[in-house]
């Protein structure tokens, strides 16, 4: 049989080379341009995405800013009680001491050295019972959440997606396989399991040397071993229904391998509810870290966190003086940033809703 | 003074793209023991018409912005809610689309038949229970005593739609507004259920308001018919009569695209090209008149009311056709033109 | 004689059903369709219509029988250059276009599944087959979406010949679809079939479309056919009791409606009845003797021009 012949009988029309060639390339974008169009459009989006944009640059840079140390100590003093920038925009109290840093951020404090020397700014958001500027803490405490909110983001992103996609479409053996490590995993529950670690690792080594593992490796783990779980599933259910779905039933009839239907069917509609699902989670890895810092099993000084000041804050709050500005500002700074996180997934999941508005 | 009286009715909904108007004007009036069939096709504002008149649309995000609703001459647009509720239950049955998703799946047909029955008439939980049994008998079920028992998901298609009916008919209500009651079924049990429902109407007394997208369904089933296009009523007759000699271009080109167990294989029927107008973007004038083969510059111009049809004197006698209203302003022309050729 | 492009024989296809119970849905299906021609399934839903469609496209393996095109075993596991040659139309316009592609490029992606061409090649032929669909190569670069049932479904359609297939499964391409949209889509299946003389299986509870579109026609009741044969000799004259209730139940414009025909449901293709699936709901049960429908299965038999599977059968029904 002579195929290719019979192939130009059908749709050989030369004419429609040229009006391929006019047409352009269909392209992924117009979708994504639709998107953020919607997502610009959105006003509660706009703002939710300067905030974490500015919370980001902020705690990438906070080294550099004309800030106190957020280490460094007044023994003398009782915590100080906010000072407006124009009575007092500066002092010349600096005193360069951080606790460790890595070499990144050292040589950030020594630019910072050169460009402001030992002015700095004064006690805007007052200070704590040991003296330390509240306002440098609680943009330095930052770095911890982002950092925790980063790291359960790439583990999800990773693990939980890889995870469930290979769940959704293997055989129904090793999905209940998988699926099944996914409860188990997520039925354990993970505050003792912290705890434990925590007071296991921790404890006094007979011959004094010190724990090998820090806090926050611990605490890292288990977030990393927690956070891609719903992830997991969230990707499996997808997976599973677009599996069956009759575009891909239609791509697999003409002989497509199951990567070229990952690559060019699923992949695609799943990543638009994976970042949904991303936003709308990301609050709880946040929320969860700055509990554990509160409980005391967090971050370990002369690290800070949010939770870290918050716990300090609700500490100092006795009979006789409330220090209101101890958690006011941690609190404000992590509510404004989940309630951006909030509004950013619901803004993202009616900007990716291609039905809305249909029929 | 007819049973039911709706007069122009004006529905719209607030969708992401802005102000949807699902139903432009509505009109209908049905008779007592009458069946009236509203036909259209997806977009049409059947189906929402009829939501309104049973006062059963979610609002928001629709909105009834103009028009009044006459049942038994009070208007069920301004009644309270809980009025309308009683009311709907005992006078006014309502038969969905879709049966699967209106029956509640947690509960026994059986509960379901006699809670209208214990809320609306007082009865005791025997004579409701007897009542339930009639109902499913009445409705064509076969052993009711089982079925009364039975939970939605047990029973087939062609069975819940039947339970649905008879939900809707167990007070004896005077209208039944039934929106596209078939569609979802095979169509052997499609027959079965017209069937019911024509008797029903026929040795009830019962009025029937019956919502469809198949002209052929109805056509020997309803007295008069109403053809909805884009939101408006754009031609009104009784039934055999708009099917013989329709006059509005939409009706005549709906009526060319259904094929028939009999008409001529080498006869190519046209379909309609293009689509209904976007209900966010109304259009000046016709809304048929983009796919309409006949329109002139007028058409898309000004928007033709819902009038008689003025026949010309030639025509009268040759035609039968008595109390036809049409939205067009070609068609006296085009019906001459039809019948002379 | 030349072969058919398609043959099935005794294709049975039974799905496990929860509680240990199966699922009969299709049972000893045979049937035929030459090159070019054009063969309508009927049948209501549970009658396995669906299902003997997708085992047909190779999309479903069967649980026994085999389908052969061109004389070469056909299933989910056949080279995809005998796959290219039958090529299937789902019922579902939305759900059969990824919604997050353009239409064009789902055109286009069976070109590149079986590596045709070049990009500028397969771009210029998914056009010229979107144009022979009746559809403006410019839609090609919108999404689903943004589209209408009819003009998803020519796409769908679009997508299907694309790659120049001998076969069409078309399974209700138009029952999901307005009335005046379907008589477009039934006159552009027409026009496609004469321009490129392929074959369609159409698969339909819909008899007066499948008559349009069909010279072959198949009923199914309950994962068997029951009735096959000619169009004009199955129209006009159906020989199963079942047909007759069929065709009886097709509401006509401006005709009086006869009586039901038929009363009950179809049973559930779980526990399809003994004997002839159909005897529950026979007006004609007790004119066979022994309790025959009941016990015994009825085949296939030649009766003119059909074939019918019907006890009755030796003692023809007379047409009304």
């Amino acid at each position: 049989m002579s195929e290719p012949a019979r192939k130009s009988e059908w749709f050989g029309d030369a004419t429609f080379e040229r009006v391929a060639a006019q047409l352009g390339e269909p392209s992924q974008s117009g979708l994504w341009a639709d998107v953020r169009r919607r997502l610009r459009s959105n006003a509660a989006a706009r703002w939710s995405l300067r905030w974490l944009f500015a919370l980001v640059l902020v705690s990438l840079l906070v080294p550099l800013l004309p800030l106190p140390s957020p280490a460094a100590m007044a023994l003398d003093k009782q915590p100080k009680p906010p000072v407006a920038p124009w009575v007092e925009p500066y002092n010349e109290r600096y005193e360069p001491y951080y606790g460790e840093l890595n070499a990144v951020d050292t040589a950030l404090v020594g630019l910072r050295r050169k460009a402001f020397g030992k002015k700095q700014t004064g006690p805007w958001l007052g200070t704590d019972a040991k003296g330390r500027d509240t306002l440098s803490r609680i943009l330095w405490g930052s770095r911890t959440s982002l950092l925790v909110a980063l790291f359960a983001a790439l583990t999800s992103l990773t693990v939980g997606v890889a995870w469930g996609s290979v769940a959704g479409l293997a055989s129904a053996r090793v999905d209940n396989l998988m699926m099944r490590t996914v409860d188990v995993l997520q039925s354990i529950p993970t505050i003792f399991l912290v705890i434990f670690l925590l007071s296991f690792l921790n404890a006094p080594r007979p011959d004094g040397s010190p724990s090998f593992v820090s806090r926050e490796t611990v605490f890292f783990l288990v977030i990393g071993a927690v956070s891609w779980l719903s992830m997991a599933r969230v990707v499996r259910g997808q997976v599973l229904s677009l599996r069956s779905a009759a575009f891909v039933e239609a791509a697999r009839s003409q002989g497509a391998s199951t990567g070229w239907i990952v690559r060019a069917h699923i992949f695609p509609n799943v990543l638009p509810i994976v970042l949904v699902y991303l936003a709308l989670t990301l609050p709880s890895v946040i929320l969860y870290e700055a509990f554990l810092s509160f409980l005391g099993l967090g971050v370990e000084s002369p690290k800070v966190s949010w939770g870290v000041l918050a716990a300090d804050g609700a500490e100092a709050i006795n009979p006789l003086a409330t220090f209101w500005w101890l958690p006011l500002g941690p609190a404000l700074a992590m509510g404004a940033t989940l309630l951006a996180l909030g509004l950013l997934g619901d803004a993202l999941r009616d900007a990716l809703d291609l039905r809305r508005g249909e029929r | 003074m007819s049973l039911l009286e709706v007069r122009n009715l004006r529905v719209g909904f607030a969708t992401a793209r802005g102000w949807a108007q699902a139903v432009e004007s509505f009109s209908v009036s049905v008779d007592e023991g009458e069946a009236v069939a509203i036909v259209g096709e997806s977009g049409s504002g059947k189906s929402v018409s009829a939501l309104a008149i049973a006062g059963l649309l979610p609002r928001p995000p629709a909105r009834i912005e103009t028009g009044e609703v006459l049942f038994g001459g009070r208007d069920l647009l301004r009644m309270p809610e809980r009025e309308l509720r009683m009311l709907r239950g005992r006078e006014l049955g309502f038969v969905f689309q879709d049966p699967s998703t209106s029956l509640h799946p947690l509960m026994s047909v059986g509960e379901q038949l006699e809670e209208a029955l214990l809320v609306h008439e007082r009865l005791s939980r025997a004579e409701a229970r007897a009542r339930a049994l009639a109902a499913l008998a009445e409705v064509g079920i076969a052993e009711p005593d089982e079925r009364l028992a039975a939970f939605p998901h047990q029973l087939s298609g062609g069975m819940r739609q039947r339970v649905m009916i008879a939900m809707a008919l167990i007070c004896r209500p005077k209208l039944l507004i039934a929106d596209e009651p078939t569609t979802a079924l095979d169509v052997t049990v499609q027959a079965q259920l017209i069937e019911l429902l024509r008797k029903l109407q026929r040795e009830r007394g019962m009025a029937i308001l019956i919502v469809t997208h198949d002209l052929a369904l109805v056509s020997g089933f309803a007295s008069r018919t109403q053809v909805m296009y884009a939101g408006s009523v754009v031609e009104s007759g009784f039934t055999s009569e708009l099917i013989a000699h329709p006059a509005h271009p939409y009706t005549a080109a709906l009526l060319r695209s259904v094929p028939a167990l009999d008409d001529a294989l080498d006869a190519r029927f046209g379909g309609i090209a293009g689509t209904p107008p976007d209900p966010t973007q109304p259009l000046p004038g016709c809304a048929f008149a983009p796919r309409c083969a006949h329109a002139v510059a007028a058409c898309r111009e000004r928007r033709p009311k819902l009038s008689p049809l003025a026949l010309q004197p030639s025509q009268s006698g040759a035609l039968a056709i008595s109390s036809r209203r049409v939205a067009c302003g070609e068609a006296t022309r085009l019906l001459s033109e039809a019948t002379s050729a | 004689m030349s072969a058919p492009l398609l043959s099935v024989s005794e294709l049975t296809v039974r799905f496990p059903a929860r509680g240990g119970r199966t699922v009969h849905a299709v049972e000893s299906v045979s049937l035929t369709i030459a090159q070019g021609g054009t063969l309508g399934l009927v049948g209501e839903s549970g009658s396995g219509k669906s299902t003997t469609a997708r085992a047909i496209a190779g999309l479903q393996a069967p649980t026994a029988g085999e389908v052969r095109v061109d004389g070469e075993p056909f299933g989910p596991r056949s080279a995809p250059a005998l796959r290219r040659r039958v090529q299937m139309v789902f019922q579902d316009p939305y759900s059969s276009l990824d919604p997050r592609r353009p239409v064009g490029w789902s055109v286009e992606e069976p070109l590149m599944l079986h590596g045709v061409g070049t990009a500028a090649v397969r771009r210029a032929r998914a056009l010229a087959a979107l144009d022979a669909c009746g559809l403006d190569p410019r839609l090609s670069l919108r999404y689903p979406h943004e589209l209408s049932g009819g003009q998803r479904q020519r796409v769908a359609i679009a997508r299907a010949l694309v790659v120049e297939p001998e076969l069409v499964v078309l399974d209700e391409p138009t029952s999901a679809l307005d009335v005046s949209v379907r008589a477009q889509v039934i006159e552009l299946l027409g026009d496609l079939r004469r321009r490129f003389s392929i074959a369609y299986l159409f698969v339909s509870h819909d008899l007066a479309v499948v008559r349009r579109v069909c010279e072959q026609v198949a009923v199914m009741y309950l994962g068997r056919i029951v009735e096959h044969g000619p169009r004009e000799q199955l129209f006009k004259a159906p020989q199963h009791p079942y047909t007759r209730a069929l065709l009886a139940s097709v509401p006509t414009l401006g005709r009086e409606l006869a009586p039901p025909p038929l009363s009950g449901d179809p049973a559930s293709p779980l526990a399809p009845p003994p004997g002839c699936a159909f005897h529950p709901r026979c007006p004609h049960r007790h004119e066979v003797a022994d309790e025959r429908c009941s016990l015994e299965v009825p085949f296939l038999r030649e009766h003119g021009t059909s074939r019918v599977a019907c006890h009755l059968q030796a003692t023809p029904l007379t047409p009304r």
